[in-house]
């Protein structure tokens, strides 16, 4: 059993917040800088789904997270059925990658999809680096029970 | 840095599924089988939160799948009205409660409310026993990127 919680070794992020995504609407990235961290584990999760596809979309990635984005090869969640509730997960290497990443899939016409998409960074030289759980920090918790 | 990856470390699992929930809505958490896990983190995220009170979400745990489930002393997240696109953490030690966890969760009235929750299962004595990476399993990847 690991004596220390994930919360001391690791990070959840979201990519984009959840939402119920119109017809063809796509979804605003949240930039994620991953400076420190050895994996990235994609979490792209549905909720309710009438649009029935989601388009092909892929992890991007860039040296300075405002320009020169490009796909990652390979880091791609394709044109397929969505069926509700349930969740699609992938894992890019970091240390093979850009410093930033970001995900902004467009969803498919016909109806509404609930979405959402996190990202578990894993893996850093020195987690008190990247992990800043003090009051209003980015992973400041809300509770701690440990008895 | 870690040379391994998460997936053969922990596993992401959904607690709510992504949806806008309507004002003071109370939707079915999925019921989560912990056992052999050590610790859950406990992630709320939200889009748009159009409610004008706080909404709540009580962590939950219970000794039978379909039991009954009580709240776990200061295990609640308060989603109030200005947390929109917002993450919020919370930890457990899996070890000091009842085997099966679920949320119970209320919006806040006056509007709706985008809430996904994810929870990361970490620290088990063998992971292979848990984690089913196969096609078509619940833990099988889209994509894995490793150069």
């Amino acid at each position: 059993m690991a004596g220390t919680d994930f919360s001391s070794v690791g990070r959840v992020v979201m990519l984009f917040a959840p939402d119920e995504y119109g017809a063809g609407a796509s979804a605003t990235p949240i930039v994620l800088d991953t400076k420190g961290w050895r994996w990235a584990h994609i979490s792209f999760a549905f909720g309710a789904v009438t649009s029935a596809q989601v388009k092909i979309a892929s992890i991007e990635e860039s040296d300075d997270g405002s320009t020169g984005w490009t796909a990652v090869s390979g880091a791609l969640f394709a044109w397929r059925d969505v069926v509700q509730n349930t969740t699609l997960e992938g894992v890019l290497d970091l240390l093979a990658r850009k410093r930033y990443i970001r995900f902004a899939p467009t969803f498919g016409t016909g109806g509404v999809t609930n979405a959402a998409c996190n990202a578990v960074l894993w893996g850093s030289d020195g987690p008190s680096f990247a992990i800043d759980k003090s009051t209003g920090g980015a992973d400041e918790l809300e509770f701690n029970v440990l008895t | 840095m870690s040379a391994t990856d998460f997936t053969s470390a922990g596993r992401v699992v959904m607690l709510l599924d992504p949806d806008e929930h309507g004002a003071g809505a109370t939707p079915a958490g999925i019921e989560l089988d912990t056992l052999g896990w050590r610790f859950l983190h406990v992630t709320v995220m939200t889009g748009t939160v159009a409610a004008t009170a706080s909404g709540t979400i009580n962590v939950q745990a219970a000794t039978s799948s379909g039991g009954s489930f009580s709240t776990i002393s200061g295990a609640t997240f308060t989603v109030a009205a200005t947390d929109d696109d917002t993450v919020l953490h919370g930890v457990i030690d899996l070890e000091q409660q009842a085997r099966y966890i679920k949320l119970d969760t209320t919006t806040g009235s006056g509007g709706a409310s985008d809430i996904a929750v994810v929870g990361v299962l970490y620290g088990c004595a063998n992971t292979a026993e848990y984690i089913n990476a196969g096609s078509g399993e619940a833990d099988e990847l889209t994509f894995r990127v490793l150069s």
